[in-house]
């Protein structure tokens, strides 16, 4: 029995072994070395501080769409939209950064801080809830309203930045930075350390989301009530649990995770929206989320390794002939691919 | 006035195209039982297939073929782990999309030092039929295929009620299999259509979303091949509309092309909110 | 000389024996009937007979020659049909797809549907036996009794020699019941084989020639039917005496404590309160607003619910966890879960029960049904509610732990309480029940007091197409 159960929570660890074994094999049809590809991935993260910083912002980013996805998916929910929630939310508190202009008292600036970031996050609540609100009036998959949702999210937001947010003196498509008081995190005590590089303090909030999950996940009720409905919705209903509320809190949850990515980004280091900002954190966050298995402490280990290789990947650009920072999507893919096989593989031993 | 209006249709018959192989590559799958998030990853590999093939052998007929079998191959994947290893299809899908955006620009830096774009085709001899009549081709096979045959049946019962098929001694998942490999030939197809008529070379992420706008129009159509391809040149003309407003100022100053890029999408949500709700295959996953 | 020969056949699924050593011989050209209550191993038998599970050990022998199915497919070659109780119908497709997909193999090939010749053959069979189904519509769009019928047709196209019914008219109305047992009478002068699988013995002692009882997995009895009388059969299936009704002690004055909506219907204190009908005629309508009523006046209730794997256990959750989610209120301190009291109270729980293995943080889904059940009853009673809605309470469920769910039951009644017990089970209604209802096509007929009618009485309502005369205490 305990046994099995090991072998189950390792299965996944196994898999992503094997999926980076099988990467590095990969370069072999690029005539790369895989024993340099596999070096290069596995320790450019910690090549400077600078580039530790880089990483730790990854991770704070995929600790929050790792999240993005993990807490719908305890109510059953495969939640794919996470990647037009993080482009709706970034956008809002990059125009709210450089629309509101607080008064010269540090009264006016807080709760202007605050009205940046819940907006923020009560924007990425609200494009989540679309989903739920489909499912509740139409039972509509979640994963089809998803899909279109981050389509028109990424075209509402390339309009809106281009036609109606542009920044005057920038030849790219992006916003005007924010407005010179809210960009107080470049001192931020990690900007420093790290040498400047992108992490801020939101890699402590996204940390300290994982942590306050996990504890109310067992010590309070509402995980179980969750957790209950993911596992049969007929019965939870029957014993009285609201669906509604149980698919608008699990998704609205997941939004405000959204949300955090795109106020890393907007808020923590660039203070301005850059089109096509997010490499699809959206999506890798589902390989962080498989990764740990939904455990919300297991999200922070994995959401580091995957930023590691992140990171990794997108430095075989100078490193090697061939290889490109696209190779971090390659990683991931096949990550997803051997985790979701050694789950499998795991089960079948355990049935023997 | 009248000839603005024929161009206009055949430009959105162009246009649509690859959306009506898609369609109908995720028909198979889908009525198979097996949810098809993955056209656009076969979209992709199908366009640079084809873009490669035919540079190379200046002719249409290899680069399409190849879309089509390479297209097959790299499903094999797909079909693997979801058949076999039992892995969900929304998460393998999403994966095999990272995949093919992934390799793709590896591969093609390999083969033509690029970025990501392939070089220009010359073709021996322009065929600008060619396209429509392997669609029409594909089309009719299809139709053979899913209404006529044995086959289509025990395909669709794979999707509708596995029992039924066991029970008369049919693996459902070599059904599912056999379908899911049809589904990305086709759709392999539309990717070869993308890069080989619509354009002239292979661009990075050329399939900017069609895989999932033909996904939308098989929901949108409920499940039904005939409907969908109706949707498909519904949105086939949204594409063409846009692609005219661009040319003139006068109208894209007041409705943007983000605007109408969005309607596919938009109008698949609508279609979710006020059509009487259609059943997808009962045993979808 | 048998025909179809059982021997010493014994079919476990991991430590849960499911039938044991059983042996039985079927005569050629007979209509055979195996009896036996929910969970006695019938459907099991015959799965063993269509080739869906293998046997454990023993040996099946059909027509002298030994028979060893691997598949359906083998059963299907072997011209066994099996007719089974939920119907293997893609709904979304016509009747004519249904019944063409019993003409494919399984070999890869693109030969076109012969559409044609199947709806003549079909047709054929359809007017032979005067039948009306339009093979052109959605399955979804027919009638249950169609949907039958076309499972039953789909058989007949392959001429088999065996054909096996499972629970076949448990769906079915009191005159599609009766055609269809004529049908089967006439099926028998075709020379053909029937098994028939049931617990409903007066249509079984009407038709059978040979009837063989199961009791929790074993042989218990295989006579030819005019030698076993309706009572005997009974007796059999469960093992006692049918119990008649006895009055219960009962104060002569109870108060009511619950009425049901646009029912005459009031429930009283220290009552069982019966509901018996043939399943889906208004039980989950009469549950759903029970329900409703206890959640709006706010009485304090255990729900036993109709369908234990769909609407009680929770996949992957263990028995602690099960028992927070009902009584999340006792074990909730400050918002916080008290969690040593919680595994406390679910231990004892589990103890008084008997619910083996005593393993409460094993997920409740890897129990047995039993056991499953004995902790959901456990579960809900645990509280002391005003109001116990147990639905099928001891289906599923060996004789040990029926008794002691009966028991009580009947213990819980006593102290002011009211149990509304919903049973498709006749017996567990008379015996348990002070005063009860007859469910018929979402009406509700009664309320009857005890002994008030005898079982054929009760059988006519709950069959007849018309009840007129008879109470009515309302419709759903």
């Amino acid at each position: 029995m305990i046994s099995s159960l090991n072998s189950k929570k390792l299965a996944p660890w196994l898999g992503l072994i094997a999926g980076l074994v099988l990467c590095c094999l990969l370069a072999l049809f690029f005539n790369e070395s895989p024993w340099h590809v596999f070096k290069i991935l596995t320790t450019s993260f910690y090549n400077s501080k600078f580039d530790l910083g880089l990483t730790l912002f990854y991770t704070t980013c995929l600790i929050f769409s790792g999240l993005a996805f993990a807490v719908p998916m305890k109510a059953g929910l495969f939640h794919i939209g996470s990647e037009g929630q993080i482009l709706f939310s970034a956008l809002i508190a990059a125009y709210l950064g450089t629309a509101i202009v607080p008064f010269d008292n540090s009264f006016s600036f807080v709760v202007s801080v605050a009205i940046i970031l819940i907006s923020s996050m009560a924007a990425g609540a609200a494009s989540a809830i679309l989903i739920a609100f489909f499912k509740i009036l139409k039972q509509a998959h979640e994963v089809v309203v998803a899909i279109m949702l981050n389509f028109i999210f990424a075209a509402v937001t390339t309009w809106l930045t281009v036609n109606r947010l542009q920044s005057p003196t920038s030849q790219n498509p992006e916003t005007a930075l924010m407005n010179e008081s809210f960009q107080f995190l470049k001192n931020d005590y990690l900007k420093t350390y790290f040498e400047n590089s992108p992490v801020s303090v939101f890699l402590f909030a996204a940390l300290g989301c994982c942590v306050l999950l996990h504890y109310v996940e067992r010590r309070t009720f509402i995980g179980y009530k969750i957790r209950a409905y993911g596992a049969n919705p007929h019965a939870a209903t029957r014993l009285g649990f609201s669906q509604n509320e149980i698919l608008m809190m699990s998704l609205g949850l997941a939004g405000v995770f959204s949300a955090g990515v795109g106020l890393t980004e907007v808020f923590g280091n660039a203070f301005q929206y850059k089109i096509g900002f997010s490499p699809q954190y959206g999506f890798l966050g589902i390989a962080v989320s498989l990764l740990a298995q939904q455990n919300f402490l297991g999200i922070i280990g994995s959401a580091f390794l995957m930023a590691c290789l992140h990171k990794g990947a997108s430095d075989l650009d100078l490193e090697t002939e061939r290889l490109t920072r696209d190779f971090s999507r390659v990683l991931q893919a096949i990550i997803i691919f051997s985790v979701a096989a050694s789950y499998y593989i795991a089960n079948l031993k355990r049935k023997k | 006035m009248d000839s603005a209006l024929v161009l206009i249709f055949l430009s959105a018959l162009r246009v649509s195209l690859p959306l009506l192989f898609a369609a109908t590559g995720g028909y198979f799958s889908e009525k198979s039982g097996v949810a098809q998030i993955a056209l656009e990853a076969y979209l992709l590999i199908g366009a640079f297939s084809a873009a490669t093939f035919t540079y190379y052998s200046k002719s249409l007929l290899v680069g399409y073929l190849a879309a089509a079998v390479l297209t097959a191959l790299f499903s094999q994947i797909f079909s693997l782990l979801i058949l076999k290893f039992k892995g969900n299809s929304i998460v393998i899908g999403t994966g095999l999309n990272l995949l093919a955006m992934g390799i793709i620009p590896i591969i093609s830096k390999t083969i033509f030092n690029s970025t990501g774009s392939t070089p220009s085709i010359e073709l021996a001899q322009p065929a600008p039929y060619f396209p429509y009549v392997v669609l029409v081709i594909t089309l009719a096979v299809s139709y053979w295929l899913s209404e006529k045959t044995i086959w289509g049946l025990q395909m669709k019962f794979a999707g509708e009620k596995k029992l039924a098929l066991q029970s008369v001694g049919i693996s459902p998942a070599v059904r599912q299999w056999q379908s899911l490999t049809f589904s990305a030939l086709v759709t392999g197809l539309g990717g070869a259509v993308l890069s080989t008529s619509l354009s002239s070379n292979y661009s990075p992420l050329m399939s900017s979303g069609r895989g999932f706008i033909a996904l939308a129009a098989l929901i949108f159509a409920g499940w039904n091949l005939a409907r969908a391809l109706l949707v498909c040149l519904f949105f086939g003309l949204c594409e063409a509309l846009q692609i005219q407003m661009q040319s003139n100022e006068a109208i894209s100053t007041y409705v943007a092309a983000e605007f109408i890029q969005m309607i596919p999408y938009v109008a698949t949500l609508i279609a979710l909110l006020i059509l009487r709700s259609k059943y997808p295959p009962a045993e979808l996953k | 000389m048998a025909y179809i020969e059982f021997r010493n056949i014994t079919k476990s699924f991991g430590d849960c024996v499911a039938c044991h050593d059983v042996s039985i011989s079927i005569a050629k050209s007979e209509i055979h009937s195996i009896i036996g209550e929910n969970g006695a191993g019938k459907s099991t038998l015959m799965k063993l007979l269509g080739g869906i599970d293998p046997v454990t050990s023993g040996d099946l022998f059909l027509n002298q020659k030994v028979y060893k199915p691997e598949s359906a497919q083998d059963a299907f070659k072997n011209k066994i049909a099996f007719i089974h109780q939920h119907f293997v119908l893609a709904e979304q497709l016509s009747g004519l797809e249904n019944i063409l997909l019993s003409y494919s193999s399984s070999r890869f090939s693109l030969m076109t549907k012969n559409s044609s010749e199947v709806l003549t053959a079909a047709n054929q069979i359809l007017t032979r036996f005067n039948w009306k189904i339009d093979l052109n519509k959605l399955v979804s769009r027919l009638s249950v009794g169609e949907q039958q019928r076309l499972e039953i047709l789909k058989a007949l196209l392959q001429e088999p020699d065996i054909i096996i019914f499972d629970e076949p008219t448990a769906v079915l109305t009191p005159q599609e019941s009766e055609e269809l047992m004529q049908f089967i009478l006439q099926l028998k002068k075709e020379n053909k084989t029937i098994i028939l699988i049931s617990h409903k013995l007066n249509e079984i002692k009407s038709v059978s020639d040979s009837i063989s009882v199961l009791r929790h997995g074993r042989l218990v009895q295989s006579k030819p039917a005019q030698e076993l009388s309706i009572e005997q059969m009974a007796e059999l299936m469960i093992g006692r005496q049918v119990v008649k009704s006895t009055a219960l002690e009962r104060p002569p004055q109870r108060e009511a404590m619950l009425s049901v909506p646009n029912t005459s219907i009031s429930l009283l204190k220290s009552e069982i309160f019966g509901v018996a009908g043939i399943e889906g005629n208004g039980q989950s309508l009469l549950i759903s607003r029970l329900l409703q009523e206890m959640t709006k006046l706010n009485i304090k209730y255990g729900d036993i619910t109709e369908d234990r794997i769909k609407l009680s256990v929770f996949e992957g959750m263990n028995l602690w966890e099960h028992m927070l989610l009902k009584h999340k209120n006792e074990f909730l301190s400050k918002g916080l879960i008290f969690e040593l009291r919680l595994k406390k109270v679910t231990e004892d729980l589990v103890k008084s029960w008997d619910v083996r293995p005593p393993d409460i943080d094993k997920p409740l889904s890897e129990f047995s049904g039993g056991n499953q059940q004995k902790f959901v009853v456990g579960r809900e009673l645990w509280n002391q509610p005003q109001v116990l809605l147990a639905a099928h309470p001891t289906r599923g469920v060996d004789l040990g732990a029926q008794e002691h769910i009966h028991k009580s039951l009947l213990e819980f009644s006593k102290h002011k309480k009211a149990v509304v017990l919903v049973s498709s089970d006749l017996n567990e209604v008379l015996y348990l029940s002070d005063r009860f209802v007859i469910l018929n096509k979402n009406k509700i007929y009664g309320p009857f007091n005890r002994g008030e009618l005898n079982e054929q009485q009760i059988g006519l309502i709950m069959a007849a197409d018309n009840n007129e005369g008879i109470k009515l205490a309302g419709e759903l």
